[in-house]
């Protein structure tokens, strides 16, 4: 046979696949919804955790894999009022030390002449100022500049600035001292953090009265060293001192490594429930396809009698599959897309992470189509079968 | 099936037990400036998922030099689909109210609020306070806390200074809703009235906890 002829020849089964198709629309209708409703499920489920994993990866790489973080007690994390006191020298000494920063965060009583109330400060030392895009997910000035230590400044979030209604160059009051507003903010996109006023550590220190205590202190290791080393360093520096128990030691890649694990956990879980819609949907097709080879077996016959080859009828069962599996397919992208959507927007809302969206890379999208017109033309493989192996004699007397 | 059924319910008491304690838990950072001596305390706690209120006592006895007695007791009457929600619900409600920051935020600086006064808190929330009442003997502040991003939701407390309690003396969360039922009776706080009413919308009462008896010696 040649060429064109055959490609002729796959044009008038595909023809055909999609005739018999649209001979039982209800039928193929609802096989594709079960599928479609499978596919919904991964898709949905593929897109929410890839999009949590691109925002967690976005924030360690922000971060970097070269610190060390030091915590407040023992496996609490950052509380707001958890703190507590460092022998700083002692800390910068530790060999392996590039340079090493803290933050204190409390909530103070704060006024204007318009204003007061109580809210999150957050004292920053010189150096966690300058490296605060690491920590923070935007930290850009919308206008004056970032305060200095020993100046009584202090720097705005844009929430801080509209809820006191003060300006660059304005008094405010912090715990019953006067500072000058040094510079406003643009809208951080983070909940811990929009809100807040910003003022240097030393200034934190006398306002709390809390001297040499940190919420947060961050080590970074010099270039090359070895991070994990630089860790039990400081762990064994801070054990020596007075303060063995109440402090946590964690790296940024070990934390990353956390992050990991539980996105491979919650992708595994997920992923088994979608097996679960995904084989029902399966079996569904399946059915369907068991069912056309019944009704069809004398028109198999015939196509038999007039010189169509097994391959061919396989041919077209598992054609007529693919098309019900693609179909399903591009309802599930449809639907999964806008579940995962809605869901991502109720998760930002709650979470207050207004950055967090759903994957919807090509390559999930033509990887999902691809599977679910695979895995459909495997339901459909031994139904497809059945039709290929019938007699032709046998098939023409089928009633 | 049965042998599953079985193993499926203890494995969810056990894990609603845990969660209760872990919850109970938490409540022991309030008395981290506990002054001493004895105190006994009830509130009554009332919760939409429960018909009947529920009542928690404790007591603290001075045992030696830095050590405590503490008996709490959970009191309620619930059906028995409810009885898991009888152990936790309650405890687990107020704590996660007064976790939230702006709560927090009003309680770590309680000392510094006035009556009559509208603050500005972390996140956008503002509480107002009305005037100081007594509640169960114990002096508050009664005030109303609103915040942004719960735009149908209010909070009224009565905040005191009094470091034995490990909840505010009096919380009450209420629920915009369009029809039905109107604003709580106010029985304690009464001063809040008047800025209760004051949105003319109609709010239905989700939760409430209430110092209802309260005890302190040296």
């Amino acid at each position: 046979m040649s060429e064109p002829s055959r490609f002729r020849l796959s044009l008038d089964l595909l023809h055909l696949a999609w005739g018999n198709l649209l001979r039982r629309p209800m039928r193929s209708v609802l096989t594709v919804v079960g599928i479609g409703i499978g596919m919904t499920a991964v898709v949905g489920l593929l897109g929410l955790t890839g999009g949590l994993q691109r925002v967690l990866e976005a924030q360690f790489q922000r971060l970097g894999h070269d610190l060390v973080l030091i915590l407040p007690g023992v496996s609490r994390g950052l509380s707001p009022s958890e703190s507590m006191e460092f022998a700083w020298q002692s800390l910068r000494s530790v060999s392996g030390v590039a340079q090493l920063g803290a933050m204190l965060r409390q909530t103070l009583p704060v006024s204007t002449e318009n204003a007061q109330g109580f809210l999150i400060v957050l004292g920053l030392s010189p150096e966690t100022m300058n490296n605060a895009d690491r920590f923070f997910a935007r930290f850009e000035l919308a206008e004056g500049r970032l305060p200095t230590a020993g100046s009584q400044e202090v720097l705005l979030t844009q929430r801080a600035a509209r809820d006191l209604n003060l300006h660059v160059g304005e008094i405010i009051r912090v715990s019953d001292r006067e500072f000058w507003t040094s510079g406003v903010l643009r809208p951080t996109g983070d909940s811990q953090m929009e809100g807040a006023i910003v003022v240097p550590l030393s200034e934190m220190w006398e306002l709390t009265g809390r001297v040499n205590s940190a919420s947060l202190v961050w080590v970074q290791a010099q270039s090359g060293y070895d991070v994990e080393v630089l860790a039990t360093s400081l762990e064994a520096e801070l054990r020596s001192s007075s303060m063995a128990g109440s402090f946590t030691v964690q790296t940024s890649q070990r934390l990353a490594n956390i992050v990991q694990m539980v996105l491979g956990v919650l992708r595994s879980a997920l992923t088994g429930i979608a097996a679960v819609a995904l084989l029902v949907g399966g079996i569904g097709l399946m059915n369907t396809m068991y069912m056309a080879v019944l009704e069809r077996t004398r028109e198999i016959g015939v196509l038999v009698s007039l010189g169509a080859r097994q391959s061919q009828i396989l041919t077209l069962f598992l054609m007529e599959a693919g098309f019900l599996g693609l179909l399903g397919g591009i309802v599930g992208v449809l639907l999964g897309m806008g579940l995962a959507t809605t869901m991502a927007t109720v998760i930002a809302q709650a979470a207050r992470a207004p950055g967090f969206a759903p994957e919807a890379s090509a390559s999930l999208i033509g990887l999902s189509l691809l599977f679910s017109m695979g895995l459909a033309m495997l339901a459909g493989a031994l139904p497809a079968r059945r039709a290929a192996s019938l007699r032709p004699v046998d098939a023409l007397r089928y009633e | 099936m049965r042998r599953v059924l079985r193993v499926f319910l203890q494995a969810t008491f056990w894990s609603v037990m845990g969660v209760g304690f872990w919850v109970l838990a938490q409540t022991g950072d309030y008395f981290q400036n506990y002054p001493g001596g004895f105190t006994q305390a009830t509130y009554e706690i009332t919760t939409n998922e429960l018909e009947n209120p529920i009542t928690l006592s404790f007591e603290i006895e001075p045992a030696s030099a830095d050590l405590f007695t503490v008996t709490s007791t959970n009191r309620v009457t619930a059906r028995r689909e409810d009885l898991a929600m009888g152990v936790t619900s309650g405890v687990a409600q107020a704590q996660l109210l007064i976790q939230d920051e702006a709560v927090r935020a009003l309680l770590e600086n309680r000392k510094n609020l006035r009556p009559q006064t509208s603050f500005i808190l972390p996140s956008g929330a503002r509480f107002t306070s009305a005037e100081r009442e007594t509640i169960a003997g114990v002096s508050v502040l009664c005030g109303m806390l609103t915040k942004p991003d719960r735009p149908t939701q209010r909070i009224f407390l009565a905040i005191t200074e009094d470091p034995t309690l490990p909840f505010p003396p009096w919380i009450e969360q209420q629920e915009e809703r369009s029809s039905g039922e109107t604003v709580g009776s106010f029985d304690v706080c009464a001063s809040l009235l008047p800025l209760a009413q004051q949105s003319g919308r109609l709010y239905a009462k989700v939760f409430e906890l209430k110092l209802t008896q309260f005890e302190h010696r040296e």
